[in-house]
């Protein structure tokens, strides 16, 4: 015994030696690999806050008072005071997938690459920035003010936590660093990324561009967006027919496979007030759908005598899809094209996607004599009817309201009051946690 | 009796150089006032002008000035004789002479010892001797714990033979046959023994002296010392005490005997049957909470319940730092060492043996008022009934369970049967009590049976000792089973002088069945049963009960359906339940001790303990587990997803430790004026457990095999619209690693047998924070010291012979296993999406974690009156939880909202007081009393996060596992909402909002603060302890125990409509509710509730004050009645000892402060009961 004791190295290894089996402190390319593939974090944690408060759904007043929280009541009435000290599962479930892919980089960075381990350590590493940027966009879209090119440069971002070590404080960025670092670790992450990978909740290169491009158009840059989308859609151009579906009653198909549409998959965190049962589809978007679009029938369904969405490309757990398709980066390089005066290119990319969205020999192609305004607003309207809770109607406002040709009142009645939001309220940016103001004594957004 | 009656110094040289020796040994640096000893140095010579001075002063003198010891028997002393001394530098030896001259005594020098004797016999004596041949005896001396007394005077009556005991208190000595040998020593009872020519070896052993020295020893595991000599604060069980009590296990024999010690029986952990024990309170918040348990010097790994008591010497309960802090880091919650017994040297061999039975009444399944009588609940659902309440469950696709009487409602109004049908058969069931089935069905009285053999003794060269132990435990509820046999056997040589090895084997084997039914209940929303269900028919034949299903679609057209038969017969499930587990234990301990240097002795010992439990639960496709679960995986179309057959449950875990331990002990005694004891070592302890689970379908029992299954697929299950699953899986492993590395010391020194030092470290090491953190690890350390004031030449007080005062301080420590220093992460299955595995950070890494640590400061004072007719100690002791694992919020930014780290402190404080009392004692009768008090209460000081009104309530008192921090309040405590009464005209429960009275359920609910609630005070006992009295007459000994636990609340139950309607759940309280205005004068129990039901009235209804009872209570616990039978009392009985005995455990509760008839001792579920008294009789001989 008095050998071992006068061993030092042998001492050290033996308190060196794992406590416990099942725990890891995660050193090998493998273990970052299966950090980031932790679901449960990363494909189902997207903010439903905005959704809260973006007017595609209704409640009644009954299941207003009932919310389970009072985030929830607050949100969808528009308060000025959102969370009243309760946790914010938006903010955090956001900042600890910052955190996991922080303790992943970090770990990278101290990392022997082992021959013939490149390509793991590409795929980690991209997927690592694009999971990172992806949470930081997620982030800004709901805790920052609406982008605007003039005063990004002082408008307050979000904490840009780029470390996993716990102890170091951070600020809010500005709106412009916090767009800078989204972007730029996409683009790096452009040159790690796989082009295939084994399953659609983690990213590929296809995906990467794809989210750059929902970027780029949230930011108003629509050439780069419509850069972004070529390059997507010339990875992945599926689309489906929705002829091709066989709905089921409470949803859009009853095959349990994901959609070819699919390019990355995630879920929003889920809000009582907006579950099957309690949401109610905004009349007016539902009566938007022509009678033989198939959306109309597919999306919506009567339950317990009132509307209710049954359209979510999540067909394994039932959640509100939230992730990227290729609709979405069809409509963004629709749109863009629009915009840039590109009519015959826009309405090619708005003619495919409708003609598999209605019935077979319905969808009367728009034709090419009209004019980009008309197709911009064709191609907003058609965003609405698409890309129903897919949590991207809050970013919509928030971009559009600052073109007085799609400016947007929001109104409520709940309890016999009336709410309005009117476009570019200051409540387009929800205040930050009130654990994080006291804790990390960061400035409050005003609203 | 001889006594020491001087005390002898060494030289100054030698006193320094073995100082030195110690100081390098172990490094502490020691007193200094120990370089001053004996400054007169020694001379052989004496200077002493005095007239008129008794022998004994001169002997005195002599000591002082020379450092020689002077022993004489007393009797030779006692003449008043006195010398004129004149002595001026005069040599030892003419002294010596000068003051014998005129006696009839001599003496003998003897290594600086000299010992005074009566001068040789006359010639004429010396031929009368010489006819008897003397033999050479010798034996050892030892107290009546066993331990050797060194340095006893032993002499042979009337001549000139005397000798002192060795450091083992041997001694040899040569006497002729009929000589008397007595043997002396200071503090005890001197001892005459005759010669005879089987007095080859005596093993003597001396009682304390009544007044005088009570010995007794402690022990810490790393070493055995003199309670007397001892600052901190130790209880000490001796055999007797722990043999009180009849028990399988060992544990429960500190129950009420043992002084700060308390076991909590109204905790969820107490009431699973896990152990929780709290030594001077809690000294934690999340990490471990109960003591650490020495078997044999070293930490028990295995199932305490492994160890059979009956081999069993001495427990020592290790209470304060002083005592503890040797332990270092697992110390903070206190110490519990078991020694178990050990031959003795130079003992013939001496078989004991011990077997009893004990019988317990049935459980009292008529205690739990979480019932609600037949009647009444058929009123109840009668009601509900018209109000459409079942209709979403009549008729339902999915087949709810309906209970009886629903069902009959059901079919009467669909016209299946005639409402007068329905009415007499629902009349019928009016009467019934399910209690008296479970009564005679599923209880029984239990019996418990112990058989004990052991056998000991030793030769001068080797010890040894074997037991063998068999316990067979049939358990008050039907169907279940222990037995254990337990083989124990300690054995040590000493095969050249000075070097002593020892080994121990102990070896356990127990079987455990568990096929008994502990919660009957219908499935479904369902928790219990509907309080008609009868469970036998009148020949005693099993019948259904309603469970998970529709009863009459399981009886009608579900068993048209090709299933297996779907109903559930509870008595049938008993008969064909196999649940066994088997754990086997083996434990081997070994050591070797070489002594040298005469003061010192370097030990090395190891022990290696491995220990198998195995569980095998199989269902066979009797089972209703089986069969419900094939049934439910059948597909629509018949296909069995699961194979029709048993079902094999299987779970094993296999501990294995190593610990290794060397350690050098230094003790030596300058003169009867210093003391040293000492000790410094390492040691090194590994247990790795190991475990894995099992299902397999399709077995087989009698073949042994079993069919393969889709474990993975989703199968819709059998009846539409309850949902798809997998089919179960217990499969899975772990491996729990636990190393640690400590280096340990202590050394006490005693100063003239009355001030006493005392100084502890430990430093530790271990896997659990990593390398990095142990590198900065903190000393844990004590210290130490007492005063013995009696012993003080001018203390006077006659009336009050012993008066001792000690005081320690130091810290012992405490380890969350579930934090790490790094950054962890843990591999998860079922990924949420794509089903793999995928990995999750459980734990961040913080640099910065450290051992908890536990400051205690006590204060102590021993005493005892004269003649010992009362004696006893009082500690009051300070604590402080420092750096306790804790909570502390996070900026959520950082991707985590809490975080775990040594961010809590707790403050506490307590006494304990201990009485002894003899109140009669006569030559046949003799009544003592022993009575206990504790009290202690830790509150929290320190604590980072907040905490809400609704987390007081969803965690709260603490006792049901998770402790809710609230700064400045106990960590046990119960809050309640205020209560204001009902309501004059409506019955509804008031309380208060904003200060008004209030029937806002919500807005008190969620509007109330958590300083708004009411703090109703400690959750568990802070004022506890026991009055054990005594008594004997003639041969035959009564003691009984009166335990009392003060200062504490709980939560009682009370009826919640809601939940009476949606899980049957009742309460007696029922029948109390309010009913009409006026009611409210004489009643808190609300008025009856239809739905839909209020959650948040319940909820507060649930937590208001009225709820909250005292839970004060003074129990006699038990009483014990033997009868011995010695060779003394029947000269012609083949045994030395024969003693037979009776034994009643949880007699009653004398008195309680709650008014509801409730034993507080109970964590409240539904269905608990009070321990059942038991009944133990036995005997126990020894030859």
């Amino acid at each position: 015994m008095s050998a071992f004791f006068a061993s030092c190295k042998k001492e050290d290894a033996f308190l060196a030696e794992k406590p416990n089996e099942a725990l890891e402190v995660p050193s090998s390319l493998s273990d970052y690999q299966s950090l980031l593939q932790n679901e449960g974090l990363f494909n189902n944690s997207d903010p439903n806050l905005g959704s809260l408060a973006a007017g595609e759904f209704n409640v009644t007043s009954d299941v207003w008072l009932a919310a389970s929280t009072m985030t929830e009541r607050n949100a969808y009435i528009w308060a000025k005071d959102i969370y009243q000290g309760e946790v914010v599962n938006d903010w955090n479930g956001l900042y600890r997938q910052v955190y996991t892919a922080n303790v992943v980089l970090d770990g990278l960075s101290n990392l022997k690459i082992a021959q013939g381990q490149q390509t793991l350590f590409n795929e980690v590493k991209g997927t690592a920035m694009f999971l990172r940027a992806i949470a930081f966009y997620n982030l800004v879209q709901t805790f920052a003010l609406p982008y605007n090119k003039a005063s990004a440069g002082t408008d307050l971002g979000i904490p840009l936590r780029l470390s996993s070590d716990l102890n170091i404080k951070y600020q809010r960025a500005t709106e412009q660093q916090c767009y800078d670092q989204i972007l730029q670790d996409l683009k790096l992450s452009l040159t790690f990324l796989p082009s295939k990978v084994s399953f659609i909740t983690r990213p590929n290169l296809t995906a990467a561009n794809a989210l750059l491009a929902r970027i780029y158009l949230a930011t108003g840059d629509y050439a780069q967006a419509l850069s972004y989308a070529d390059a997507c859609l010339a990875q992945n151009g599926a689309i489906v027919d929705y002829n091709t579906l066989s709905p089921a009653d409470y949803s859009l198909t009853s095959n349990s496979t994901y959609l070819p549409e699919e390019l990355f998959h995630t879920d929003m965190i889920s809000y009582t007030i907006f579950s099957f049962t309690s949401a109610i589809v905004d009349t007016t978007i539902y009566q938007s759908y022509d009678q033989n679009d198939l959306r109309k029938s597919m999306f919506f369904t009567i339950y317990d005598s009132h509307l209710r969405f049954k359209g979510s490309y999540d067909y394994i757990q039932y959640n509100n899809f939230s992730g990227l398709a290729t609709d979405e980066i069809y409509l963004v390089r629709s749109e863009c094209n629009a915009r840039l005066g590109n009519v015959t290119a826009a309405l090619a990319d708005l003619n495919l996607l409708l003609v598999n969205r209605y019935k077979t020999g319905t969808f009367v192609p728009y034709p090419s004599s009209l004019t980009a305004d008309q197709v911009l607003q064709l191609v907003i309207n058609e965003r609405i009817k698409e890309l129903y809770y897919r949590g991207l109607r809050w970013t919509d406002l928030r971009r559009l309201n600052q073109d007085a040709r799609f400016k947007v009142t929001l109104t409520r009645m709940i309890n016999g009051n009336t709410y309005t939001l009117p476009p570019n309220d200051p409540r387009y940016a929800y205040p930050l946690p009130d654990q994080e103001i006291q804790l990390n004594n960061l400035p409050q957004n005003q609203r | 009796m001889y006594k020491n009656y001087t005390k002898n110094g060494c030289r100054r040289t030698a006193c320094i150089k073995k100082f030195l020796l110690v100081m390098k040994i172990t490094t502490f640096i020691l007193f200094v006032a120990l370089m001053q000893v004996s400054a007169a140095g020694i001379a052989q010579r004496l200077t002493l002008v005095k007239s008129n001075v008794t022998l004994k002063e001169v002997f005195k003198e002599i000591n002082k000035q020379t450092g020689y010891s002077i022993y004489s028997a007393e009797s030779l002393l006692n003449s008043n004789q006195t010398i004129d001394a004149n002595f001026k530098d005069t040599p030892l030896l003419e002294v010596l002479d000068k003051c014998l001259v005129n006696t009839q005594l001599t003496y003998t020098v003897e290594n600086k010892t000299v010992v005074i004797k009566e001068k040789p016999a006359s010639l004429l004596d010396k031929i009368k001797t010489a006819f008897n041949i003397p033999i050479t005896v010798s034996g050892k001396v030892t107290d009546t714990l066993g331990t050797p007394l060194i340095g006893a005077t032993v002499a042979v009556k009337g001549s000139d033979k005397v000798t002192i005991t060795n450091e083992k208190g041997e001694f040899t000595i040569s006497a002729n046959v009929g000589d008397k040998i007595e043997v002396s020593f200071i503090g005890y009872k001197s001892s005459l023994l005759a010669v005879n020519n089987n007095s080859s070896y005596l093993n003597i052993a001396l009682h304390a002296s009544v007044g005088g020295l009570k010995e007794v020893l402690v022990s810490t595991g790393y070493q055995t010392l003199l309670k007397e000599r001892a600052t901190g604060a130790f209880v000490q069980l001796d055999s007797a005490l722990i043999n009180r009590r009849v028990s399988t296990d060992v544990l429960s024999r500190l129950e009420g005997v043992t002084p700060g010690l308390l076991f909590n029986r109204n905790t969820i952990n107490s009431a699973s049957g896990t152990l929780d024990i709290n030594i001077r309170g809690h000294s934690t918040l999340f990490a471990n909470d109960q003591p650490l348990v020495i078997v044999d010097n070293f930490p028990y790994d295995g199932d305490i319940n492994n160890i059979n008591p009956n081999d069993i010497e001495s427990i020592t309960v290790l209470k304060d730092a002083a005592a503890a802090s040797i332990w270092g880091v697992r110390s903070g919650n206190g110490v519990i060492v078991l020694n178990t017994k050990k031959g003795k040297l130079n003992q013939p061999l001496s078989v004991d043996l011990n077997a009893n039975v004990t019988v317990g009444n049935k459980p009292d399944a008529f205690y739990s008022p979480d019932f609600l009588n037949s009647n009444d609940f058929i009123n109840y659902e009668e009601s509900l009934f018209k109000l459409g309440y079942y209709d979403q469950n009549i008729n339902n696709s999915s087949q709810p369970p309906l209970s009886p009487v629903v069902q009959l409602l059901a079919d009467a109004r669909s016209g299946k049967i005639t409402q007068d049908q329905a009415n007499t058969q629902i009349n019928a069931l009016r009467n019934i009590d399910v209690r008296n089935d479970i009564e005679k069905y599923l209880f029984r009285k239990s019996v418990d049976q112990q058989y004990n053999i052991s056998l000991r003794g030793g030769s001068n060269k080797n010890t040894y000792f074997f037991s063998a132990g068999y316990d067979n435990d049939l358990a008050a509820q039907v169907g279940n089973k222990n037995d254990r046999l337990t083989i124990n056997s300690q054995n040590t040589f000493n095969p050249v002088k000075n070097l002593q090895l020892s080994v121990g084997l102990n070896y356990t084997d127990s079987h455990a069945t568990d096929n008994s039914i502990t919660n009957l209940n219908s499935g479904g929303s369902y928790s219990t049963i509907y309080p008609y269900a009868t469970l036998a028919g009148p020949n005693g034949n099993a019948l259904a009960i309603v469970k998970d299903y529709n009863y009459a679609w399981v009886t009608g057209p579900a068993s048209q359906q090709g299933l297996l038969d779907w109903q559930y017969k509870p008595l049938d499930e008993i008969k064909n339940a196999d649940n066994t587990i088997e754990t086997k234990d083996i434990r081997i301990n070994t050591g070797l001790r070489y002594s040298f240097l005469k003061d010192f002795n370097a030990e090395v010992k190891y022990q290696y303990e491995t220990s198998a439990t195995d569980g095998n639960n199989y269902f066979s496709q009797d089972t209703y587990y089986a069969r419900n679960l094939i049934n439910r995986y059948t597909s629509p179309d018949g296909t069995n997803n699961i194979p029709v057959g048993g079902i094999l449950q299987q779970s094993a875990s296999d501990l294995s430790s190593q610990r290794g331990r060397g350690q050098l002990n230094f003790q030596h005694d300058w003169n009867n004026r210093h003391n040293l004891t000492a000790l410094a070592g390492a040691e090194i302890n590994q247990t790795i457990v190991s475990g894995n689970n099992s299902t397999v379908y399709g077995y087989d029992n009698s073949l042994g095999t079993s069919q393969n299954v889709d474990f993975k697929t989703y199968f819709p299950f059998y009846i539409p619209g309850t949902g798809a699953g997998q089919i179960p899986n217990s499969l899975g492993f772990s491996k729990i690693t636990d190393n640690y590395i400590s280096y340990f010391s202590n050394a006490a020194y005693t100063y003239l047998d009355r001030y006493i030092f005392s100084l502890s470290g430990r430093i530790d090491k271990s896997n659990l924070f990593g390398v990095n953190t142990n590198q900065k690890s903190v000393p844990l350390y004590s210290t130490g010291a007492a005063w013995d004031l009696s012993k003080e030449p001018f203390y006077r007080l006659t009336f009050l012979p012993h008066l001792k005062f000690r005081t320690t301080f130091g810290y012992n420590g405490n380890i969350d296993k579930n934090v790490a220093a790094v950054t962890t992460i843990r591999q998860f299955s079922y990924n949420y999406f794509s089903g793999g595995t995928y990995d999750a950070v459980v734990n961040p890494g913080n640099p910065e974690l450290r051992w908890e640590k536990d400051r205690m400061i006590n204060f102590a004072v021993d005493f005892s009156f004269k003649n010992q007719v009362v004696s006893g100690s009082l500690d009051y002791y300070l604590k402080q939880g420092i750096d306790l694992f804790g909570d502390s919020p996070l900026a959520p930014s950082t991707g985590l909202t809490t975080f775990r780290g040594n961010t809590a402190d707790t403050k506490g404080n307590g006494l304990d007081l201990v009485l002894n009392s003899k109140n009669i004692s006569t030559k046949n009768f003799q009544w003592s009393s022993n009575f206990q008090l504790s009290y202690v209460l830790d509150k929290v000081t320190h604590y980072d996060i907040t905490q809400t009104t609704s987390s007081a309530f969803i965690y709260g008192s603490g006792n049901s596992g998770t402790i809710l921090p609230i700064i400045n309040q106990p960590i046990f405590a119960i809050y309640s909402y205020r209560w204001a009464g009902l309501d004059h005209n409506t019955g509804n429960p008031q309380g208060y909002l904003n200060g008004q009275v209030s029937t806002d359920y919500t807005g008190i609910v969620s509007g109330t603060k958590l300083t708004d609630l009411v703090y109703n005070g400690p959750s568990r006992p802070t004022t506890f302890g026991a009055f054990r009295n005594t008594f004997t007459w003639h041969s035959l000994s009564l003691s009984f125990n009166v335990v009392y636990k003060l200062n504490y609340y709980f939560r009682r139950s009370s009826i919640s409509y809601g939940s009476l309607a949606t899980g049957w759940a009742g309460n007696t309280d029922f029948t109390k509710r309010w009913q009409k205005p006026g009611d409210e004068l004489t009643t808190n129990v609300p008025s009856i509730q239809y739905p839909p039901f209020s959650g948040d009235e319940d909820l507060f209804y649930k937590n208001s004050s009225v709820l909250v009872d005292k839970g004060d209570n003074i129990r006699l616990q038990d009483a014990s009645l033997a009868y011995d039978i010695t060779k003394a009392t029947w000269k012609g009985m083949p045994f030395n000892h024969l003693q037979f005995y009776a034994y009643v455990n949880n007699i009653g509760i004398l008195w309680r402060a709650n008014h509801d008839h409730l034993d507080p001792d109970l964590f409240g579920s539904t269905g608990a009961y009070p321990i059942p008294r038991t009944i133990s009789f036995g005997l126990k001989t020894n030859f």
